[in-house]
């Protein structure tokens, strides 16, 4: 048998009509899936910033923070804490410095970083030297940085 | 005397006929695309090796041919039959994509099923011309534009044309420079291929961690045929994502992916033998897979066309061919009709979304027709 007579015999309609809706509806499901998914992700951490609201204010990337004229003067008691998207960065330069090994080169660091897509590596960089999360080494691995697991900023039960 | 006749009559010499020269030939042909002009090496001294293999006349029950028992290549060929090699190359693959591209633009995704047509319309043809709906099934596949895929239904469906599909397949993937660029400039208007794309927006570790989860969850529950390959495919995108089993992920995408190449090109390439290989349906095969990549291409192109009736952020059409999972040789493509066009039109990192979703399309596409055709 050959020709139309060949498809319909095998129900060769049927099944390529069915295989194109089937593939068809799993891409179209995993498009609507992913298309939501960082809506999803900001609604649970608008979420989890609500429950901890009057708790410690956050420590500001470099790009939210005021100028200098315009900043207020730190209170010495007061205690700041790193925002979701920053400890789970956090915890994504831990292992990449427990890969790298410590005390490890900053340099090294950010390249690793970016490659494996962490999202503002060098804003994320220059907040977690700031508040000593990643500092440097003295003596002799002076210009060496090693990851402070005991900074009082860094929650990764948290995250 | 007679010894030594008889001798002669037992090597390759006496046992030979015009079959296995031209089967040797065509070895030797592939091994010079792959070390010469350097189309997918990696996959075709491979399988112009095996083919060379496969075709030395030996005297049958010595167990030394690819179909005899108990001979060396005949079990490293299990993996072949058996579907156990495809599978352990999509944990590898899986280990080396990115699916930030895709995450970062998702309505790219649906150009990959749109390429996914050539599969189906292929199947239709091949019946049209014949073939059992089994085989029609296995050849359909070669329209996915995915070498694993290819040899995985194949050898679900129909095992005895491995050899010339999963030739046809790769044959094919590797000429897709030469094959997409005419569909292309005959589907779109210059205007069309001038279309700049927006650039993607940063994608979260968190999003791509979640995503072959998701993924994999989601396209399994509605294709649960598809589960070997999307598995593999997406647990090995979650070693590399996750960052706490680089090592395992260093070895998908390195080792083990180069191992299970050089079983699956040697063994599928020895298993092209003459008798199966110089026949006139192998000659169909061909000219089918050179049909479905074409249809595969026109297919994602003209989606592309249709949804830029409906959104008021224009696609590059251009981008539907890259739907056609040939990663990334159809990305490429793309890439350099677009910058024929325009120099300063870097469509790349664009295609890289429709190609990888044409992954996840073809291995839906495969587990759909395993289902229905088993």
């Amino acid at each position: 048998m050959y020709g139309l007579e060949a498809i319909e015999a095998a129900n060769g309609w049927v099944i390529a009509g069915v295989g194109i809706a089937i593939v068809y509806t799993g891409l179209v499901v995993l498009y609507a899936f992913t298309s939501n998914l960082e809506r999803i992700l900001s609604l649970l951490d608008a979420g989890s910033r609500f429950r901890s609201a009057g708790k410690s204010p956050e420590i500001p990337g470099p790009a939210e923070s005021l100028p200098p004229s315009e900043q207020p003067c730190p209170d010495e008691e007061e205690t700041l804490r790193l925002t979701p998207q920053q400890q789970e960065a956090a915890v994504y330069f831990e292992l990449i410095a427990k890969r790298l090994g410590e005390p490890f080169s900053l340099p090294l660091l950010l390249e690793q970083a970016e490659k494996r897509g962490i999202p503002h590596p060098f804003r994320h960089l220059d907040t977690f030297l700031g508040i000593g999360l990643i500092e440097e080494c003295e003596g002799q691995w002076a210009g060496f940085y090693r990851f402070r697991r005991d900074c009082p900023y860094y929650n990764p039960d948290g995250v | 005397m007679d010894l030594l006749l008889e001798f002669f009559r037992n090597t390759g010499f006496g046992l030979v006929d015009y079959r296995y020269l031209v089967m040797i030939g065509v070895g030797v042909v592939f091994i010079y695309l792959g070390v010469v002009k350097h189309y997918e090496p990696l996959l075709l001294v491979p399988i112009g090796f095996g083919v060379l293999m496969g075709n030395i006349p030996v005297f049958k029950g010595l167990s030394l041919g690819i179909y005899e028992e108990g001979s060396v290549l005949g079990y490293l060929y299990f993996g072949v039959h058996q579907g156990i090699y495809p599978p352990l190359i999509f944990l590898g693959i899986g280990a080396m994509t990115d699916f930030s591209y895709l995450l970062a633009q998702p309505r790219l995704m649906l150009l990959g099923a749109a390429a996914q047509l050539g599969i189906f319309l292929t199947f239709l043809g091949a019946l049209a011309l014949g073939f059992a709906p089994n085989e029609a099934g296995a050849i359909g596949i070669i329209g996915g534009a995915d070498g694993p895929t290819a040899i995985f239904l194949t050898a679900k469906l129909a095992p005895e044309l491995i050899g010339p599909i999963a030739i046809a397949a790769y044959s094919y993937m590797a000429l897709v420079p030469v094959i997409q660029p005419p569909v292309m400039y005959l589907l779109t208007s210059r205007e069309e291929r001038l279309i700049r794309m927006k650039d993607p927006r940063p994608v979260s570790k968190r999003e791509r961690i979640i995503f072959p989860v998701a993924g994999f969850l989601l396209c399994c529950f509605i294709a649960p045929a598809a589960l070997p390959l999307l598995g593999m495919l997406f647990f090995g995108n979650l070693l590399k994502e996750c960052m706490v089993t680089d090592r395992l992920a260093q070895t998908a995408r390195t080792a083990l992916i180069d191992i299970i190449t050089i079983l699956l090109g040697v063994t599928v390439g020895a298993s092209t033998q003459a008798d199966v290989f110089l026949t006139a349906k192998s000659v169909m095969i061909f000219f089918l897979g050179a049909v479905s990549f074409m249809v595969a291409t026109a297919g994602g192109l003209i989606f592309a066309k249709i949804m830029n009736l409906f959104c008021s952020e224009k696609i590059n059409p251009l981008l539907g061919a890259a739907g056609v999972s040939a990663v990334p040789d159809s990305a490429r493509v793309v890439q350099h009709v677009g910058n024929k066009e325009d120099p300063n039109n870097y469509l790349l990192m664009h295609a890289m979304a429709p190609n990888v979703s044409g992954v996840i399309g073809s291995a839906i596409g495969a587990g759909v027709l395993w289902s229905f055709l088993l």
